[in-house]
């Protein structure tokens, strides 16, 4: 927990002790914040039946570049964001090959995969 | 201010100065001997149950703060010191910390002796290894004394902490050449004892607290320091206490290497003593210390834990614009990802390890940020967290790690449990594509002959959301959700209840909580977890069932629409008297983080604009640069119908403080939702690469 903007309130000083921790980055918010940041922002999806790729970034950013093992194979990701968008795939590339959607199939082949990803 | 440094090279962060706003801890082991340190040394051992099974003693709430740890003593000429300042708290030439990847390193400069203590715990290996380095960095020779000291816990932390009519006569060691042994009731029923080594002769020791330290003294001014002497004490009752003793002459330029272990023993119930049946049986402590003997075999356990480290870290590694992104990535959140899936928050400087084990879901969350990196112990922990459940879906809160059974004290019915136990399942299935944990038998409450397959957990734990409906079709609040002090039916007015298990009488004849108050917050979730279930139904072929449960939230989602919309946001909950919480009708407490990211990432209500107009909401009323609040306006009167969160000052914890983990839930909402120019403000607002500049202000580490 951190101290809310109120903290302090109670003895007629708000804000006094606004921003101040009690306790460590543990809790639910190592997992949650990894998951936020590395799904949700980044954008590398675990799923059901493969790997989806669907960045939710500043538009400032170019883009981003991450590896991931997965299942057995390894995807080395490239996203590029030439429009400076948030959010939002126009194409995907395998190993040079464009695929419909963002879901990378689980090749499970113990292999190094590209995948490319545009956004705009 | 920052009272340190990230150094990204060597996954580290240095700290530069013993005084930092709080003691700042890393954690120390992986499976099942873990210790907690300070940058000062302080901080204790245990053995998988930090109340159960407690190696080293600490006191929590102390003055000063952070007293107990393993520390060394120096006595150079009458200057004493320790290499990480406290607790003798002499003036330092030198001072760093640098917390790692499962070590500490902690180096100290005094009248140019340098002391560099490296401590760590090594795979598999119950114990904490400490090697220290003392350097003559001067031009003359230098004599001076060494002592190691660790203060022993009987064991179980609670009982060490009260039950002093006993324990003062139960302590036992044994001292054999240079190694230690506490041994308390071993002899009778305990297959357990611990020991500390050095491995080199020693000129004394002490295993007797009050003659090592003086009944007056205290950790800064422990007599046996002052006096430059051990007194070879043999503890027999009393409080057992492990110090060695060694005097060392160094030459200019000249450096001495010690290795200490602090480890732990189980013996099978037949080998516990030798042939005369009473002394303890060391052949495990003597291998144990015969593996880290040498400073070479100590660098090669070091070596180990780096490449332990190095391929969990390679399976997700990012390079974004963001330096800050790509440290908190690569680095911390992974490392602070393991920590919480082994300790489960239940040991940290804010946790006593006493007050709670395992939480259901807690734990079940801590997968979802760990499966990447070792599915098979994910895997493990979901077994044993469903293990903990109902036959009607409902489960223990928490459970011991140490024997696995759900704990009675604090029971169930927490409304939102069974719905994390979906989300870890499906996580663990996302990563590995090993459908095969849905046949796993799995038992209810620990009872094997009545175990289903954990599809059938699932469930369960799907249905008693639908089963447990109120008024207007939403979830029943029963004790708790995730909000543990959002207590509808507790209306106490008498200190010393528990808002957590008290309910209040009047609800007896209802079943032992309301069945009018509702959590808008655990149908959300229910709306944001179910597809799990019934993806995992489809991918079974049983496509009935996965038509029946997408019913059921579908019939959610327009409950959720009809009752549970503010208008601009989420409400919170209806109450025992059936009166909104967390509306614009409300005085205080006007609307509430929890139920708003995952109505968001539900998309309920999304063709109505209801996640443009929440998300502005939460923007407006709820976030600030340190983070979102929980809720907004703060109570500034206890509301006997909410329960513990109006106990607090405006402010502090549930009561308008910020927590991290539910920002979480609002950062994944605004980029599920398209926005992640919103969803990278508040992650920068709260993730601690971006906060260290203003460590004064936040206290805690970063």
């Amino acid at each position: 927990m951190i101290g809310g903007k109120d903290a302090g309130s109670d003895i007629g000083r708000p804000g006094k002790n606004f921003g101040q921790g009690k306790n460590s980055w543990l809790t639910g918010t190592a997992a949650w914040n990894m998951v936020a940041i590395s799904q949700y922002i980044l954008g590398v999806q675990a799923d059901f039946d493969g790997l989806r790729i669907d960045p939710s970034i500043p538009s400032a950013w170019d883009g981003l570049k991450a590896t991931r093992q997965f299942r057995n194979a390894t995807y080395d990701i490239k996203v590029s964001n030439p429009s400076h968008v948030c959010k939002g795939v126009k194409s995907v590339t395998v190993d040079g090959n464009a695929i419909e959607g963002n879901l990378i199939p689980a090749f499970s082949d113990g292999k190094t995969h590209s995948v490319e990803v545009v956004m705009g | 201010m920052k009272f340190g440094y990230f150094d990204d090279a060597n996954r580290e962060y240095v700290i530069t100065t013993p005084r930092t706003p709080y003691p700042w801890i890393n954690y120390l082991g992986t499976q099942g001997f873990f210790s907690l340190i300070s940058n000062t040394a302080g901080g204790y051992s245990f053995y998988k149950d930090a109340r159960l099974r407690r190696i080293t003693r600490y006191r929590y709430n102390n003055v000063p703060i952070d007293m107990g740890g393993r520390y060394f003593y120096i006595n150079d000429s009458g200057t004493i010191w320790n290499p990480g300042w406290s607790p003798v708290k002499t003036e330092l030439d030198e001072y760093e910390c640098r917390h790692g990847m499962g070590y500490t390193i902690i180096k100290g400069k005094k009248n140019d002796l340098k002391a560099q203590v490296t401590f760590f715990v090594p795979q598999d290996y119950d114990g904490e290894v400490q090697q220290v380095v003392l350097t003559n960095e001067g031009s003359t020779e230098k004599s001076f004394s060494l002592f190691s000291f660790a203060e022993w816990c009987l064991w179980d932390a609670q009982d060490d902490s009260n039950n002093f009519q006993r324990n003062f006569s139960t302590g036992r060691v044994e001292v054999d050449g240079s190694v230690i042994y506490h041994k308390t009731e071993y002899r009778d029923r305990r297959d357990h004892y611990a020991f500390y080594s050095v491995n080199d002769t020693i000129d004394g020791y002490d295993t007797d607290r009050d003659s090592f330290i003086g009944l007056y003294n205290g950790f800064g001014d422990p007599q046996a320091v002052l006096a430059n002497k051990a007194s070879d004490s043999f503890a027999d009752g009393w409080a057992p206490i492990a110090s060695h003793y060694k005097k060392i002459t160094l030459a200019p330029g000249e450096s001495k290497t010690l290795v200490f272990v602090l480890g732990y023993v189980e013996m099978p119930a037949d080998q516990k003593f030798e042939a005369d049946g009473k002394t303890i049986n060391k052949v495990k402590a003597k291998a144990m210390i015969a593996k880290y003997d040498t400073p070479e075999k100590f660098a090669d356990g070091m070596k180990e834990l780096k490449s332990y480290w190095d391929k969990l870290l390679g399976i997700l590694s990012v390079d974004t614009p963001d330096d800050k992104v790509n440290r908190m990535v690569n680095i911390w959140n992974q490392y602070q990802c393991m920590v919480t899936f082994n300790l489960s928050r239940s040991a940290s400087y804010f946790e006593s390890g006493i007050g709670r084990g395992m939480g259901f879901r807690d734990s079940n969350q801590d997968v979802l940020g760990f499966v990447h990196q070792i599915p098979d112990r994910a895997k493990e922990r979901i077994i044993d967290i469903a293990s903990t459940q109902f036959p009607d879906g409902g489960c223990y809160h928490q459970y011991q790690p140490l024997t696995k059974k759900g704990n009675a004290d604090i029971g169930g019915d927490f409304s939102d449990d069974p719905l994390w136990l979906i989300l870890s399942v499906s996580a663990y299935i996302k990563e590995t594509g090993d459908w095969s944990i849905l046949d796993e038998m799995v038992p209810y409450d620990n009872d094997m002959s009545v175990a289903q397959t954990m599809l059938e957990h699932l469930k369960v734990s799907f249905y008693h959301i639908v089963n447990n409906l109120g008024p207007h079709g939403l979830p029943l609040a029963m004790r708790a959700d995730w909000n543990d002090c959002i207590n509808l039916s507790c209306f106490s007015d008498t200190p010393g209840e528990s808002f957590q298990t008290y309910t209040n009488p009047k609800f007896a004849a209802e079943g032992g909580y309301s069945k009018t108050a509702e959590s808008v917050m655990v149908a959300a979730l229910f709306t944001y977890t179910g597809p799990n279930y019934v993806a995992i139904l489809k991918h079974l072929g049983k496509d009935d069932e996965a038509a029946a449960a997408q019913a059921e939230i579908d019939k959610m989602k327009k409950n959720m629409m009809e009752s549970a919309w503010d208008g601009d946001w989420w409400l919170r909950a209806y109450d025992a008297n059936g009166e909104k919480m967390g509306s614009k009708e409300c005085e205080e407490g006007q609307i509430f983080i929890e139920p708003q990211g995952f109505a968001i990432m539900s998309e309920v209500g999304k063709d109505q604009g209801a996640e443009i107009k929440a998300l502005k909401a939460i923007d407006e009323r709820l976030n600030t640069k340190y983070g979102l609040v929980l809720n907004n306006p703060a109570f500034s009167k206890y509301y006997i119908q909410y329960g513990e969160i109006s106990t607090y000052p405006g402010g502090y914890k549930e009561n308008a403080g910020i927590f991290t983990h539910n920002n979480a839930w609002i950062i994944c909402a605004a980029a599920y939702a398209g926005q992640g120019d919103l969803a990278f403000k508040y992650y920068s607002e709260i993730a601690p690469a971006f906060t260290e500049e203003t460590s004064d202000i936040h206290k805690t580490e970063p």
